[in-house]
């Protein structure tokens, strides 16, 4: 299948004639035909024929010239529905663009789908959403995580050859774990925010999925830069991130913070996440065993700001410039609008908003530290396998507690990579992450690319029995 | 019953920057097409993100620096959380914790006013109430306003009037705003309560004040409708609570419009698409370095020169009009010559429109000089000639023959041929010599009105006696 | 320092702020969803926050500020900014009205 193929092998293809753009653009629809139905991966599929004229049009003046990719529902694109799978922006057409979008498609990149996901970013397994949930590719009974469900579940099914997703609190690392692929959750500023639908404007960043850490790498030189129209982009320079990932990880030093990896962490998903350890010890790394007691609060300080700033952002949902009322919103939505408010409320704010950013500060001190005594941080992306349809939905705690791993990174602005590290005993993906500090982007992906050079995981597809159905157990 | 009554201003300035607090949409917003001017920041759209505008925040710390504030050199903005149906985003994005400007203070007429604070935050849409529906036009979404709040050390409905005249005049003089009542550029919400005997009445906060006449009037009304009230009631201030009224300007009454409400929860945090500002001292020294002298440092200029209250006010009026007076008196401190610049400042030339280039200080001097020699109306009319046509009024008055006669001898002459002429004048005189003005206009014509009034009085009243 | 108990009034009140409007149902239901998630956040009573600034942002910038010119790329039409709007009228988007602010 060419959608198996890399960035750079598609990208050397199209420039050898050895298949053309339209070909992966009908090899994509053909997949979605085959396959959507079942995942639900999709909330606007973008009309074949306009993905074609667009194929046979475009100039291949960068590497992602010609390559079909999708975008999470929550990015604006000019005269393209745009719905944050809420119904309240179920009629929205986006009068302008994001900016990542525009780079991409300056680069010549051809949207084929806006995506499902949590709405809102609400959530951490698409499963909070007004368009059906979206299924595992690996298990369709299973969701496949969130909230860049859509995304993650596009790629691993080979419905398109990179995404756009969006992580504020594992968004991008939980569904890339459990759909066997890669992601990255950027520097906070590294990503233009202009035209994502805000969820927490402090925590949001906008980051590429893909098959591997190589493709993310070339999708990142693109999208990655200082925005005039994002006060809070960064104007530090953008490497050129797929030419720095040969280094060897013989220098480096992986620190493993025993805190990530206590009760409640499923036994399955710690070993093929320690095992990552391992596998770079034997490519020359170092291991470090050390401690970052703070991790307890993770989840509190993230759930204290991420709502009290969504209750602010969401406030301009009333119905009269766009969109419907605010009675459209998910209980999961109006949950967190109602947390938010509450923190911020007279009373209540130095107790619990300005708590949660003085416990934030401390965090903030507590990464720098821990990455003083190593290069990057191994810590697992979810507590638990991929879990049944339904079953966090049931249970607002559970669903909660499920972000665990993710949430801590996002209020400090660090950057994480999420990569396959292996599967359980049933066939279900597991996923591991690397966390660097701010703007070591280049470190991750050196290291990411590494790793998937002594490893297989992120070569395998839930398609390789050539239909969903039978992929599972045996792999 | 002593009764004090206890004033605070609120004022909303629109500073006339060429683009929007937030985004670079064209910030004017008077007689221009509903909602075309636009864009997604400041409609509000999903996605959209602030970047402010830099000129915004200068002028934010000069207006600050002029009303005699201490600058924070570390400022911020933040969210004011509430929803109205021309507020965009469901918040407003301005200053609460760390505005620009702190505790500055204004003279009034000899008291000085106590300011509060000088910050910067941006406009809300417009809203129009026709029928049961609300029309609304989202081109003043953004523009930027710059809030000033008084203590409430105002006491009086003219103090509160003066008050905002000279914060008219100061915004003006820095060219940050038309300042324009009329035209909504400058709002402005006076808070008033009373102090009678020892105790307070409840706090009223009047909205819709659109004129200065209103300001004072509404004002009025207040403290007369709160004298009443706690006469009946005699309910005193509560803590935090502050009642709205508006004001109806065609009934003259102060209507309630919300009832004892707490401070609304707005749920204020910094805003977070919004780095912090940092202004060096050097940066605000520069900015401090672009303030024109002030109105108030004028006035007391103008009074060292002997000139009244009331001349001193209307040259201080606008920066262009006392630059043209600075222009035409030059280094001179002499008294009579700057009464009269002035006298011609605010009498014929006030008739027209005139510009500081056009102006030639020489020629007001030359007709100093001349003065006695040209009566006061004649001299009037030659200034106005004079700077139409750009020539030397001495020249004009040589050329249209203007000159007084002062020489005695023609003047007696004719003084005699009046006298003849007019026996009755003259008998009515000898009774009362108030009458002698019939006899000076009598020989003003005869001379062809270019004698010396003053010449002419003392030849009558010689020939007379 | 936290209430453990969010009560119904509660979840009331900050509806009412949010403009969010709940059936008594919702309410009930809410109130005790959200019992936990702030029981949970009383875990941040056991760190010291003594003296310790508030990180409000983490890019560490300061004056990302534009200069003051009219940007007419991005401006919209009249047919734009309305091109979204569920009810508009003569150039206008429409709502219905309610009390003053």
């Amino acid at each position: 299948m060419l959608l198996d193929k890399s960035i750079l092998e598609l990208a050397a293809g199209l420039r050898q004639d050895e298949f053309t753009s339209v070909d992966l653009v009908n090899e994509c629809y053909d997949n979605i035909a085959k396959y959507n139905d079942k995942i639900n991966a999709f909330i606007t599929i973008l009309p074949r024929e306009t993905a074609i004229k667009h194929a046979q049009s475009v100039k291949l003046t960068s590497p992602l010239s010609g390559l079909p990719f999708v975008i999470k529902d929550c990015f604006n694109t000019s005269g393209i529905t745009t719905t944050a799978a809420s119904h309240v922006l179920k009629n929205y057409i986006a009068p302008y663009d994001a900016t990542v979008y525009k780079k991409l498609l300056t680069a010549g990149a051809i949207l084929i789908g806006k995506m499902n996901m949590d709405a809102w970013g609400h959530g951490g397994s698409s499963e909070n959403t007004d368009f059906g949930p979206v299924k595992n590719p690996w298990d369709t009974t299973r969701v496949a995580g969130g909230s860049s469900g859509g995304p993650a579940a596009a790629i691993s099914a080979r419905m398109a050859v990179f995404a756009i997703g969006e992580d504020t609190g594992g968004s991008i690392r939980n569904p890339a774990a459990w759909c066997n692929i890669t992601g990255l959750k950027v520097t906070y500023g590294r990503v233009s925010r202009y035209g994502s639908i805000a969820y927490a404007s402090s925590f949001d960043t906008v980051g590429p999925m893909a098959k591997t850490a190589q493709d993310c790498a070339i999708v990142l030189e693109t999208i990655a830069g200082v925005d005039p129209y994002d006060a809070t982009s960064s104007p530090i320079s953008v490497p050129s991130y797929s030419t720095l990932l040969n280094k060897k990880v013989s220098d480096l030093t992986i620190g493993i913070p025993d805190e990530f990896f206590q009760a409640g962490l499923d036994p399955e998903v710690k070993t093929a996440v320690l095992k990552v350890a391992e596998d770079l010890k034997n490519a020359g790394a170092k291991i470090k065993n050390l401690s970052m007691p703070l991790f307890d609060y993770g989840l509190a300080i993230y759930y204290l700001i991420g709502p009290s700033e969504t209750s602010s952002n969401l406030a301009r949902y009333d119905g009269i410039r766009y969109g419907q009322g605010r009675e459209f919103f998910t209980d999961e939505t109006t949950r967190r609008i109602l947390i938010g408010t509450y923190a911020l409320s007279a009373g209540y704010y130095d107790a619990y908003y300005k708590k949660a950013q003085q416990v934030r500060t401390l965090f903030i001190e507590e990464y720098k530290k821990a990455l003083t005594k190593c290069s990057v941080l191994l810590q697992p992306i979810t507590p638990t396998q991929p879990p049944k349809i339904g079953e966090l939905m049931s249970d607002p705690l559970q669903n909660f507690l499920a972000d665990i791993y993710t949430t801590s990174q996002n209020p400090i602005g660090v950057p994480s990579l999420a990569f396959p590290c292996g599967f359980t005993k049933t066939g279900l993906p597991i996923g591991a992450q690397l966390v660097g500090p701010m703007f070591s982007e280049d470190l991750l992906l050196n290291i990411g690319y590494q790793y998937q050079q002594l490893t297989d995981n992120h070569l395998k597809s839930p398609l390789s029995k050539g239909d969903l159905e039978g992929l599972k157990p045996k792999l | 019953m002593t009764i004090t009554p206890i004033i605070g201003l609120e004022v909303h300035v629109e500073l006339k920057t060429k683009s929007k607090m937030f985004c670079g949409c064209d910030a004017s917003h008077f007689h221009v097409e509903p909602n075309t001017h636009t864009c997604p920041v400041c409609l509000g759209l999903p996605g959209a993100l602030p970047v402010p505008n830099q000129v915004a925040c200068e002028w934010c710390i000069k207006l600050g620096l002029a009303l005699g504030c201490t600058i924070n050199q570390d400022s911020f903005f933040e969210r004011k959380n509430y929803f109205y149906p021309d507020l965009a985003k469901g918040y407003q994005i301005t200053q609460l914790q760390k505005p620009f400007a702190v505790n500055g203070k204004l003279d009034v007429d000899g008291r000085l006013i106590r300011i509060n604070r000088v910050h910067l935050e941006e406009d809300t849409g417009k809203s129009q109430h026709v029928g049961g529906e609300t029309l609304l036009d989202f081109n003043r979404s953004g523009v930027p306003l710059v809030e000033i709040v008084s203590e409430p050390d105002l006491s009086s409905p003219e103090e509160a009037k003066k008050f905002l005249i000279k914060i008219q005049q100061i915004v003006r003089y820095l060219d940050i705003s038309d300042a324009d009542i009329e035209k909504g550029s400058m709002r402005c919400e006076p808070t008033v309560n009373l102090k009678i005997d020892n105790v307070f009445t409840p706090l009223v906060e009047i909205k819709n004040v659109a004129s200065l006449t209103g300001v004072l009037n509404a004002i009025q009304f207040e403290i007369d409708r709160q004298t009443k009230q706690f006469q009946e009631d005699g309910i005193t201030k509560a803590t935090g609570e502050k009642t709205t009224r508006g004001w109806d300007a065609d009934k003259s009454v102060t209507f309630l419009q919300r009832e004892k409400e707490g401070s609304a929860d707005y749920r204020y945090f910094p805003e977070p698409d919004i780095p912090p500002i940092v202004f060096t001292k050097d940066q605000i020294e520069a900015i401090r370095a672009t303030i024109p002298e002030l109105p108030n440092a004028k006035i007391v200029k103008y009074k060292a020169l002997s000139l009244s209250d009331y001349d001193a006010n209307l040259l201080a009026e606008n920066l262009a009009f006392s630059a043209i007076f600075e222009k035409i008196l030059g280094g001179s401190t002499n008294p009579d010559f700057a009464k009269f610049i002035t006298n011609l400042l605010i009498g014929p030339l006030k008739t027209i429109e005139i510009t500081i280039d056009k102006i030639n200080p020489l020629y007001f001097q030359n007709l100093f000089d001349k003065k006695s020699d040209l009566s006061s109306s004649v001299i009037k009319q030659l200034i106005l000639e004079s700077y139409q046509t750009g020539t030397d009024p001495l020249v004009l008055a040589q050329k249209q023959n203007l000159f007084q006669v002062s020489d005695t001898g023609a003047l007696q002459d004719l003084a005699k041929k009046v006298l003849a002429a007019n026996p009755q004048a003259v008998a009515d005189y000898k009774k009362n010599p108030q009458s002698i003005g019939f006899l000076i206009g009598q020989l003003m014509k005869a001379s062809g009105g270019s004698a010396n009034p003053q010449v002419v009085r003392e030849i009558l009243e010689k020939l007379l006696k | 320092m936290f209430s453990n108990v969010i009560s119904e009034a509660d979840v009331l009140k900050v509806a009412k702020l949010a403009h969010i409007k709940l059936s008594p149902e919702k309410i009930v239901i809410f109130a005790k969803q959200l019992e936990p998630i702030l029981e949970y956040f009383a875990k941040l009573n056991q760190v010291n926050v003594e003296g310790v600034v508030p990180t409000y942002q983490v890019t560490g910038q300061k004056n990302i500020l534009r200069q003051d010119f009219i940007d007419t790329k991005r401006m919209f039409t009249q047919a734009q900014s309305l091109s979204n709007a569920p009810q508009s009228k003569n150039g206008f988007f429409i709502t219905k009205s309610i009390s003053k602010k």
